[in-house]
C-alpha cells in the first residue's frame, strides 16, 4: 500500500506528468462500442459511427478518445445523430490540436489539446505552449489553460497566463497557483457594487453625526 | 412561541453563513502603509494603518470580514471593522441565482465615539456569459453614536466583462429614518494590465428629501502593482460621501501602501471591486471531491451527506454508471483502476441528472449537459 493524497481535484493539481501513462491505455475496445451502441440506437447511425471512428483512426487520430465520446454518449441516452456529431467534432478537435502540437506531441497533450480548442482557444496559442515547453510535457499547461477558461476566465487572459509562465519555464507549482487564483475569482460570488464602496476599506472613519444635507 | 420560531430561523440562517467548513477557500491580506484624509468639516488627519482582509468562499457561501486600525501623530486611534455573510441558491429558470446577504459594521475612536449598522439584503441575479444584472432590496439598522435609525434601500444593477476589464453601475435609491430620501449612483470600472490593477469608480447622490439640497458627486481611483503575486504596492486616491446612517462626514484622501496577500486575488482592489459573479456551467452535484492513489488504483472519494445514492460514471467505467459506498460524514468513495491522465466523469446522486462535482473543471459534454475533467497522478 502506498496511499498517496492528491488533495481536492482540480485539474492540474493532481497531474504527475512525468511518467505518466496515457488514459487511452485502458480505453475501450471497438467491439465494446458496437455492442454498446446496439443497445442504444438504430442499425443505421451505429454503422455511421463505427465508420466515422474508423475513417477517423485511419487518417492518424488516436481510436481510444472516439470510442469513448460514444461511449458516454451512450451512457448519457444520447441520440445516434448527437452521438456522431459528437465524435466528429471530437476527431476535428484531435485533429487540429494534433497539427498545432507537432508531429511529436503524445496522445495526452493532443487530448489536452483537443479539451482547451474545444472551448475556444485558437491552435497557435497551442502551437506557441508546446514551443515554450521544450522537451518538457505540454500536458500541464494545456490542461491549466482549459481549466481557467472553464473557471470563466476569458480566453485571451488565460492564454496570456499560460504562455507567460510557459515562456518563464515556471515550476508546476506557478500553474496551481495560477488555478487557484482562477477558483477564488469563480467563486467570489458578490456583485460590483452589491454594497456602497464609497470610502475604500482601511481609511479612518472621520467620527461625530455627519451635517445635515 | 413566534419568538421561539424568528429564533429558529435566525439560527438556521446564521448556521447557513458562518460556520464554513475549513474546506473553504480561504484568502487573506494585509495592507500597511500612510493616509491622508481630510474631513468635511476641514480637519485633515494623517495616520499609519493598517487593514487585515479575510474571505471564505464556498460555491454558496461567502464570508468576508475587514478591519482596520489607524494610528494618529497624537497618539489618537480609531478602528472599524465590517463582517459580512452571503447565501447563494443554486441556479434556477438556466441564468438567475438569488441571494441573501447580512452585514455588520461599526467603528470606535480613541474618544469613546462609536458607530454601527446591521443590514440585510436579498437579490436576484440574472448572469450571462460576459454580462449581467441583479436588482434587490435591503434593510437594517444604524447607529450614528447618538440614536439608532432605520435605514432601506432598493438596487438595481449591471455589469458587462471583457478583456478589457469589467464594469458596473448600480443604482440605488436611500431612505434614512423618516425624513431623508435619495437616490445614488455609481459606476466602477476595473482591469488588469499585467502586473497593474486599476479600477475607477465615480458617483453621485441626488436629493428627493429635501429636496433642495443640491448633487453631491464623488470619485477617485485605486491602483495595485504587484511585485509578484504575495506582495503589491498600492496607491489610491479621491472621495467618498456622507455616510449618513453612521454619522460618519465624507472626505478626500490620498493612501500609499504594501499589501501582502495570499495571493491577487486577496482584498483585490478597494472599494468593493470584485469580479462579478461568473457563468457557471450546470451546478456542482456533491460538495467536496478528492482522490488518493493506493496501487494501482484510484479511490475517488465526495461528500454528499444527505444522499441514499451516488453513481459515477467515467472513461476508466467505459462510462457504465458505478455505485459508490457510503463512508463515515457523509463521503462516499469508489476504488477502482485508473490510469495516469485526464479523465473525463459524471456523477449523480438519488438517480437525479447526472453532473459534476464541485471544484471539478467542468466543460460541456456535447450532449447538451456537462462533464467535469479530472487528472490521476502515476
Amino acid at each position: 500500500m502506498r496511499p498517496t493524497s492528491m488533495g481536492a481535484l482540480r485539474l492540474v493539481l493532481a497531474l504527475g506528468v512525468a511518467g505518466a501513462r496515457p488514459a487511452a491505455a485502458q480505453q475501450p475496445a471497438a467491439s465494446s462500442l458496437d455492442t454498446r451502441l446496439r443497445s442504444r440506437v438504430d442499425d443505421a447511425s451505429r454503422s455511421r459511427i463505427v465508420a466515422l471512428v474508423d475513417s477517423l483512426a485511419e487518417s492518424g487520430v488516436a481510436r481510444a478518445p472516439l470510442n469513448s465520446k460514444a461511449l458516454e454518449g451512450v451512457g448519457k441516452r444520447a441520440s445516434g445523430t448527437q452521438i456522431e456529431s459528437a465524435v466528429r467534432r471530437l476527431g476535428a478537435d484531435l485533429q487540429r490540436a494534433r497539427t498545432a502540437l507537432g508531429a511529436g506531441a503524445a496522445e495526452v497533450e493532443i487530448e489536452a489539446g483537443a479539451d482547451a480548442l474545444s472551448i475556444g482557444v485558437a491552435p497557435d496559442v497551442l502551437t506557441k505552449i508546446r514551443a515554450g515547453r521544450g522537451n518538457a510535457s505540454a500536458l500541464l499547461p494545456l490542461a491549466t489553460l482549459t481549466d481557467l477558461v472553464s473557471r470563466g476566465i476569458p480566453v485571451d487572459e488565460a492564454a496570456r497566463t499560460v504562455l507567460s509562465l510557459s515562456a518563464r519555464h515556471s515550476p508546476d507549482a506557478s500553474y496551481r497557483e495560477a488555478q487557484q487564483r482562477a477558483v477564488t475569482r469563480e467563486r467570489s460570488p458578490a456583485a460590483p457594487g452589491s454594497v456602497p464602496p464609497h470610502a475604500p476599506a482601511g481609511l479612518p472613519a472621520g467620527k461625530g453625526r455627519s451635517p445635515r444635507p | 412561541m413566534i419568538l421561539l420560531q424568528v429564533r429558529r430561523t435566525l439560527l438556521a440562517l446564521a448556521c447557513s453563513i458562518f460556520p464554513l467548513p475549513l474546506a473553504a477557500q480561504v484568502t487573506a491580506s494585509l495592507d500597511a502603509g500612510a493616509s491622508r484624509t481630510t474631513y468635511a468639516d476641514g480637519a485633515g488627519l494623517n495616520a499609519f494603518i493598517a487593514s487585515p482582509h479575510v474571505e471564505f468562499n464556498r460555491p454558496w457561501q461567502s464570508l468576508t470580514l475587514d478591519g482596520s486600525f489607524a494610528e494618529f501623530g497624537d497618539a489618537a486611534w480609531s478602528t472599524q471593522g465590517q463582517l459580512r455573510g452571503s447565501v447563494f441558491t443554486p441556479a434556477f429558470a438556466r441564468r438567475f441565482r438569488a441571494e441573501l446577504l447580512g452585514r455588520a459594521a461599526g467603528t470606535a475612536h480613541q474618544d469613546g465615539a462609536q458607530s454601527g449598522e446591521l443590514e440585510g439584503h436579498a437579490r436576484l441575479h440574472l448572469i450571462g456569459s460576459h454580462a449581467g444584472a441583479w436588482a434587490g432590496a435591503g434593510a437594517g439598522r444604524a447607529f450614528n453614536g447618538i440614536e439608532w435609525g432605520s435605514e432601506w434601500n432598493i438596487e438595481a444593477g449591471a455589469w458587462m466583462s471583457s478583456s478589457l476589464g469589467t464594469v458596473s453601475l448600480v443604482v440605488t435609491p436611500r431612505a434614512i429614518g423618516s425624513d431623508l430620501r435619495f437616490v445614488e449612483g455609481e459606476l466602477v470600472t476595473r482591469t488588469v494590465r499585467g502586473p497593474l490593477e486599476l479600477a475607477l469608480f465615480g458617483g453621485g447622490r441626488h436629493w428627493t428629501r429635501p429636496s433642495d439640497v443640491s448633487t453631491s458627486l464623488w470619485g477617485g481611483v485605486n491602483a495595485a502593482l504587484w511585485l509578484n503575486d504575495h506582495v503589491a504596492i498600492t496607491a489610491a486616491g479621491g472621495g467618498y460621501p456622507d455616510d449618513y446612517g453612521q454619522g460618519l462626514p465624507r472626505g478626500r484622501y490620498l493612501t500609499a501602501g504594501v499589501r501582502i496577500a495570499t495571493g491577487r486575488s486577496a482584498a483585490d482592489l478597494r472599494p468593493d471591486l470584485r469580479r462579478p459573479e461568473l457563468p457557471q456551467l450546470g451546478q456542482p452535484v456533491t460538495s467536496d471531491f478528492r482522490t488518493r492513489r493506493v496501487d494501482d488504483d484510484v479511490i475517488l472519494e465526495l461528500r454528499a451527506p444527505r444522499a441514499r445514492a451516488v453513481e459515477m460514471m467515467a472513461d476508466f467505467t467505459d462510462w457504465t454508471p458505478v455505485s459508490l459506498v457510503a463512508g463515515e460524514h457523509g463521503w462516499w468513495s469508489l476504488r477502482v483502476p485508473v490510469a495516469a491522465g485526464v479523465h473525463r466523469i459524471n456523477v449523480r446522486v438519488d438517480g437525479g441528472a447526472w453532473g459534476v462535482p464541485s471544484g471539478v473543471t467542468t466543460v460541456r459534454d456535447d450532449f447538451g449537459g456537462t462533464v467535469g475533467l479530472i487528472a490521476v497522478g502515476p
